[in-house]
């Protein structure tokens, strides 16, 4: 009776840990081994050495999904935080529709990124879509073309990526301003600051934190970014707008190329770690510091 | 050359009014403190006078110009904070020229300021260090230095010592005398500790409600509270307060406690009145715990009462005795030495030359 | 205060309110400028879904519709007036809803229990039993599909609604937990230690005592997971097609293999009714569900 009192924490956790353990940490050992066999259209289990990420860093269409996911997250990342930092410095200025412009920042953060790329596929439309509406306007040699175009259908994705993910970015730093002292900006304007000087040299130094937050975050998303490709551009014009995370699905389900999409799923999955490895140690250290 | 004047001074957050028609006046080298519970409008008003609230109505004037629509760093002041304020990112050094840098100083000029001041506050040994690594004392003296290197003509503390250890605020509390002493500039202080205030202050003003209570020397707060609020907030142990009748035999009021079949009666002599009170009057006669001693024959006016204890609290020097005051609740302070055991009536004095008298209805001193 | 000075802080006040008159005006209009950009999408998605496909042709984004149709809501949700085998959502819509509850459900019940084990009933261990269930939020699911699909497919429930509730149940348990844990670490302990002299066992304490005082994370948690499975597109991808699809799954298939003309006007309705239990989830809980969105980001 008193093993089962002192035991029955780890008893209740145990179904759950199980599981973990199986689906999460298994299937991803599970992953890497299937990248070091010859599997095809079925897992064949027989070991074939590092051949399949050899295969992988030959294949050019991972070569361009690689260098997309690239372009797409620098200019995700950046672009994202300005205006996620600029929304929330504007909206922390004491503003009273602030509730509501909140509420039409975030929105689109609700939506799926299907629902995002169905609706953004329709406005990038070169035909009828922009290019109509500012032909309309006058400007009748205005040419939009980026989705169809092989050159410029990824930054499509960051247009859509964007719109959907900035407030968040918005949302995380409000919080963060809202957080600090008030008093601190009391003292900056006594000392004479101006409001630009208070935000550069006082306020967003203090927010570290929540720049590594956000950094993380849309990292995160952006390796992970299928749904917003595939409903967007599916990848194309041709493989032109591919990410690793299409290439991955599509050897995988339509390829019969198992070993090939375990290879650059085991890519994936390290990019990952290296990314929140660190994070989660420095994070995790913090809060033993301040508890 | 550095006087403050406030005139009708009016704010409302939304719809709740925090300041009602304040008014108050500031001599050059005077040392205000603006004491009273939370929420009673004092943080607001200083707030105000240094810019950081927007003035409803009313007029606030620095050395009699009127500077509702200046900007803080325009105002000439210089503010402490409860929290420090410190800027987290930089640096002791950074933090306490960094009012100058704004203003455009010479390097030598902020250089030579610093030294001085960091040496007045002995903070010279922490310049590199950051916030973090101060302990809660150090920030005090850093948000001071701040506050000093820019040498306004308005010193503005905001409960600065509230966030620290009760002997490291005794300790501040002695620097910011000597600071005022030194530096004779004016400064106003906010503060909710009434002994802050006694200790600090050239005058006091007591606030409650958005209003001005009463404004005068500790002294005058102290013995003359012009209110029961005001009474009641200023001392420790607080004022004992007993409500009764005032009635009159001849030309003598005498004041009978609620509560009283046994015939006592307190005469009320030599009291001076602001205005000639009623017979039948209904009032709040208060004393403070010191008026009660042992039996002292020096008093000039006093009331001799066998009162039995029913608490003893020694606190040190003293030991506070609540007694039965004819089935009233009264506190004494009286010397460490004195005979009280609890539930054997002792012989005792009331000095009677520093009650206070209230009306009951109005609250207002009589 | 000699004249000159006097002067001198007139000009002061002077500049003071014309700065802040000017930054206000510039404040509000980057401010508008901002929501209409974000508004923009929403807009044309409803106002094309408004329209006859003619009138797309001859219109633009921003026009009004000259007449309202709902023909295109009628289409996208029922399925008339198009030709055989085109996609319709109703039947995928009641799937998505049959695949949320019951994942939504599960997840956030052993992820209460998780939180609490691990947070009030502290063993040896339990500090890497969390940074293990941490981790799970991160990893990418690209590195999980293929033994998942495998699994389903042993356990006999590819393709089905069952698989798909499995699967989300397993992969959101990392988030539920992590919610719940860091919410019952902020509540004291003391009140487990009180409980625990009354005599209460650990179940008790977690119906009773714990539980009632859950609510806000709860609905933080149930926000979260609904609106990750509804939106989900790789599960639901990977391991069904045909009529065991989600909606999202069925949106796409939707916009990308009309066999007649394309109509956009059917395509907006569809993404509309796709997105529209979310976003009322989150005009009207929007507080718990931007929490979720931070909780899952600034941990402590």
């Amino acid at each position: 009776m008193f093993w089962l009192q002192k035991n029955l924490p780890r008893i209740v956790l145990a179904p759950s840990f199980a599981v973990l353990l199986w689906f999460v940490y298994g299937f991803i050992l599970w992953t890497f081994y299937i990248s070091f066999t010859k599997s095809k259209m079925l897992p064949r289990y027989e070991f074939w050495g590092i051949q399949q990420h050899f295969r992988l860093w030959d294949n050019s269409r991972w070569y361009t999904a690689v260098e997309n996911l690239m372009i797409f997250t620098v200019l995700f990342l950046l672009i994202c935080l300005l205006i996620g930092i600029l929304l929330s410095i504007l909206l922390d200025q004491k503003i009273r529709a602030e509730g509501f412009l909140r509420t039409i920042y975030l929105y689109p953060m609700a939506l799926s990124f299907i629902v995002t790329g169905t609706a953004w596929k329709w406005i990038l439309n070169p035909t009828l879509g922009i290019q109509k509406l500012v032909r309309d306007w006058g400007f009748s040699e205005f040419t939009f073309d980026w989705l169809v175009n092989r050159d410029m259908a990824i930054y499509t994705i960051v247009i859509a990526a964007v719109w959907q993910s900035s407030g968040f970015v918005m949302a995380l730093f409000l919080a963060g301003l809202r957080s600090i002292d008030d008093e601190i900006i009391k003292a900056a304007k006594i000392d004479g600051a101006s409001l630009y000087t208070i935000y550069i040299t006082i306020i967003l130094p203090m927010m570290r934190p929540v720049f590594m937050s956000s950094i993380v975050i849309l990292l995160h998303i952006s390796i992970k970014s299928y749904d917003l490709v595939i409903a967007l551009t599916a990848g194309g014009p041709g493989t032109s707008s591919d990410m690793p995370a299409v290439f991955m699905t599509q050897m995988a389900f339509h390829r019969s190329e198992i070993g090939l999409a375990s290879a650059s799923a085991v890519m994936m999955f390290l990019t990952v770690l290296a990314i929140i490895v660190p994070y989660l140690y420095s994070e995790l250290r913090r809060q033993d510091v301040t508890r | 050359m550095a006087t403050l004047e406030v005139k009708n001074l009016s704010k409302k957050f939304g719809l709740t009014p925090v300041l009602r028609q304040v008014n108050l006046q500031v001599t050059e080298g005077e040392f205000i403190v603006l004491l009273g519970p939370s929420g009673c409008g004092k943080s607001t008003l200083l707030n105000m006078i240094a810019g950081l609230e927007s003035v409803d109505e009313g007029e606030i004037l620095i050395d009699d110009y009127v500077v509702n629509r200046v900007e803080p760093k325009d105002r000439n002041i210089a503010m402490v904070f409860q929290s420090y304020a410190l800027y987290p990112a930089m640096t002791v050094r950074e933090n306490v020229i960094f009012g100058l840098k704004q203003r455009k100083i010479s390097k030598e000029e902020i250089e030579t300021s610093l030294q001085h001041f960091a040496k007045m506050l002995q903070i010279d040994e922490l310049l590199g260090r950051k916030p973090a690594q101060l302990s809660g004392g150090q920030r005090q003296r850093v948000a001071m230095g701040r506050a000093l290197v820019r040498e306004p003509h308005v010193f503005l503390f905001d409960e600065p010592l509230s966030n620290l250890d009760a002997k490291l605020r005794v300790e501040m509390r002695r620097e910011i005398k000597k600071l005022h002493e030194k530096l004779g500039t004016t400064m106003i202080y906010v503060t909710h500790d009434q002994i802050e205030a006694m200790s600090l202050a050239t005058r006091i003003a007591v606030m409650n409600e958005g209003i001005i209570q009463q404004i005068g020397s500790p002294q005058e707060i102290y013995d003359q509270p012009n209110s029961i609020f005001v009474a009641d907030f200023v001392g420790s142990p607080s004022i004992n307060l007993i409500s009764g009748i005032l009635t009159k035999s001849g030309d003598s009021f005498n004041f009978i406690p609620d509560k009283q079949q046994d015939g006592f009666k307190i005469p009320i002599n030599g009291y001076p009145f602001k205005n000639e009170p009623q017979e039948g009057q209904e009032i709040v006669f208060g004393f403070r715990p010191e008026a009660i001693s042992l039996p002292n024959e020096s008093l000039k006016s006093q009331l001799r009462v066998e009162l039995k204890p029913t608490l003893i609290e020694l606190t040190g020097y003293e030991k506070d005795v609540t007694f039965d005051f004819h089935g009233h609740e009264v506190i004494g302070r009286l010397l460490r030495y004195s005979k009280a055991e609890l539930g054997t009536a002792i012989p005792l004095s009331l000095d009677l030359s520093e009650i206070s008298l209230f009306d009951k209805s109005s609250a207002k001193r009589l | 205060m000699s004249p000159a000075d006097q002067l001198q802080m007139q000009s002061l006040e002077r500049s003071a309110s014309f700065k802040r008159s000017f930054y206000r005006f510039l404040l509000f209009f980057i401010l508008g400028l901002f929501a209409l950009y974000y508004i923009a999408p929403m807009y044309v998605m409803i106002v094309t879904s408004l329209k006859s496909m003619e009138e797309i042709r001859q219109g633009n984004l921003m026009t009004l519709p000259r007449e309202i149709l709902f023909d295109a809501w009628k289409i996208a949700w029922g399925g008339r007036g198009y030709d055989a085998g085109d996609v319709f959502l109703r039947p995928y819509f009641w799937n998505s809803m049959k695949m949320v509850i019951p994942a939504v459900v599960v997840s956030t019940f052993f992820g209460a229990l998780n939180g609490y084990a691990l947070t009030k009933w502290r063993f040896k261990g339990d500090n890497l039993v969390f940074l293990l269930f941490l981790f799970g939020c991160f990893i990418p699911y690209q590195a999980i599909l293929l033994p998942m699909a495998r699994t389903l497919g042993i356990l006999g429930i590819s393709n089905s609604i069952a698989g798909l509730v499995l699967v989300h149940s397993v992969y959101g348990l990392s988030f539920t937990t992590l919610f719940c844990r860091n919410y019952y670490v902020s509540i004291s302990d003391e009140i487990v230690k009180a409980a625990r002299i009354d005599g209460a066992g650990f179940f008790k304490i977690f119906f009773k005592v714990l539980l009632p005082i859950s609510g806000p994370i709860l609905v933080v948690t149930v926000i979260w997971q609904f609106t990750n499975i509804w939106n989900d597109f790789l599960f639901g991808s990977s391991f069904s097609f045909g009529e065991a699809a989600p909606i999202q799954v069925a949106l796409n298939n939707m916009v990308l293999t009309s066999t007649s003309v394309k109509q956009y006007n059917v395509d907006m309705a569809a993404a509309f009714i796709a997105g529209f239990p979310t976003l009322v989830v989150y005009i009207i809980a929007g507080k718990y569900f931007i929490r979720g969105l931070t909780a899952g980001s600034v941990k402590g």
